[in-house]
């Protein structure tokens, strides 16, 4: 995915990076996923090491932080924009992997020049920012999560105010995170061949309840 | 047809918002309120672009605007779409008599007790990134002057969304859209969760978070994030 990023938006490098939230709603912990393009890997590194960039910023904001031209953010990120800068990177291009406040990561697009993206090369990054957040919750690392990864639930994946309901509530109920009350929720679908959004409808309507946390351990 | 009181108190909202550290998504739905009460349309949704060619549902003023704005996101017709597309506004348009241009939506919103619609475009410059539906009865119609006004509330709106004087920057409006829409989706999450701390419904559980963000003078949206991320230990939500 990476590399087709890098190589249908013209780009010289593309990230993505998993990242978990602190207490606070900073980075708790985060490690690179996937990279493609030379040097790629590194720029993303350097915001591990000095805890300030873009990528870091998109996750904590909960939005994109696009930065057309690494020389005017100097004064935003003085540690990470020079030392971009000298690896070679002109601008930066971070969009976060997340539904509502369930954040996964982020994913980076990195080019030599400053530039700017087209309408059509924006329309491209998001689609490939929701590819990416889709692709993060059907491959949790560590094998948490749940089995929905069916082509027929991924396509249910329309999300709709009643999944992101349902998913708050039996974030509290079950006492999990949100992914983790997404993936039981897409679990318990699969399993009853039930479509998410019937799913969401009767948690809400307390005419369903997902089994108790002893039901996958 | 512009109830010039409540269009006052209107004014007075907004300019006190717009100063401060405001919660675009509490923003938008009083907006939808403010503009049902001031133009007398029983029903007001908003929708914007997700930059991708299409709609997404942002706010109503009642559930019955946001059925509406649904509907027609579904059906892939109706006033607000072609607002978007044409980039002009749709005005005085009866429901009555709209099969033939909206075939599947026309006759929903008559059942549901609607007569006449309008639809805003949101524009920056060029661009449009969202639009203002305003549904009415027979004689919810609006005079050259009511147009102005409504269109001067759909652009409060646009800025609402950009929160930022300078629109130097093309990205801004990137960054803001995409944070504001998922602001909407977060608050959703937060009511489910409240539903099921404060045992009651999902509306009820807004009203809530709406009312602890008064109160603490947060914004919504960062209510709605202490709730998701379990630090609201202390807020004892619904009692």
């Amino acid at each position: 995915m990476c590399r087709a990023a890098v190589d249908g938006l013209g780009l010289s490098g593309a990230v993505v990076s998993l990242m978990v939230a602190s207490e606070s709603g900073s980075v708790g912990s985060e490690a690179i996923a996937a990279s493609w393009g030379v040097g790629a890997e590194a720029v993303e590194e350097l915001q591990f090491s000095l805890g300030e960039g873009p990528s870091r910023d998109a996750f904590i904001l909960s939005r994109p932080v696009l930065e057309p031209d690494l020389e005017k953010s100097i004064g935003r990120w003085p540690g990470y924009a020079p030392a971009a800068l000298g690896a070679g990177i002109g601008s930066v291009f971070a969009f976060p992997l997340l539904v509502g406040a369930m954040r996964l990561g982020v994913l980076s697009l990195y080019d030599a020049v400053a530039r700017t993206l087209s309408e059509g090369e924006l329309a491209d990054s998001l689609a490939l920012n929701e590819f990416a957040t889709r692709y993060v919750l059907d491959h949790p690392l560590g094998g948490e999560g749940g089995e929905g990864g069916d082509a027929s639930v991924l396509d249910e994946l329309e999300f709709r105010d009643e999944i992101y309901q349902a998913q708050g509530m039996v974030m509290v109920a079950l006492n999990v995170s949100l992914a983790e009350a997404l993936a039981r929720m897409r679990a318990h679908a699969f399993v009853t061949e039930q479509n998410l959004t019937a799913l969401a409808a009767d948690i809400i309507y307390g005419r369903a309840w997902l089994l108790a946390a002893t039901e996958d351990e | 047809m512009i109830s010039t009181g409540k269009l006052s108190d209107l004014f007075v909202e907004v300019a006190d918002t717009l100063v401060a550290d405001f919660d675009v998504v509490d923003f938008l739905h009083n907006l939808t309120r403010h503009a049902a009460a001031v133009s007398g349309a029983g029903a007001v949704g908003l929708l914007l672009t997700d930059q991708r060619g299409n709609l997404e549902f942002m706010a109503a003023s009642n559930a019955t605007g946001e059925l509406l704005e649904l509907w027609q996101l579904q059906s892939e017709e109706g006033p607000c779409l072609d607002c978007f597309r044409t980039r002009e506004p749709v005005i005085n348009a009866d429901l009555t008599n709209a099969e033939s241009r909206w075939p599947v939506f026309a006759p929903k919103a008559v059942a549901a007790g609607y007569q006449s619609v309008h639809a805003f475009p949101m524009r920056l410059r060029d661009e449009v990134i969202g639009a203002l539906n305003l549904f009415g009865s027979s004689d919810t119609l609006f005079e050259p002057e009511d147009v102005r006004v409504v269109q001067a509330l759909a652009d409060v709106a646009t800025i609402a969304i950009l929160q930022e004087r300078s629109l130097a920057r093309a990205e801004l409006l990137t960054e803001q859209l995409q944070g504001a829409l998922n602001s909407r989706v977060v608050i959703e999450q937060a009511k489910g969760a409240v539903a099921t701390i404060a045992g009651v419904s999902v509306d009820e559980a807004f009203e809530l978070l709406r009312k602890q963000a008064r109160s603490t003078h947060q914004r919504l949206v960062d209510v709605a994030h202490s709730v998701l991320s379990g630090s609201n230990a202390e807020y004892k939500i619904g009692v």
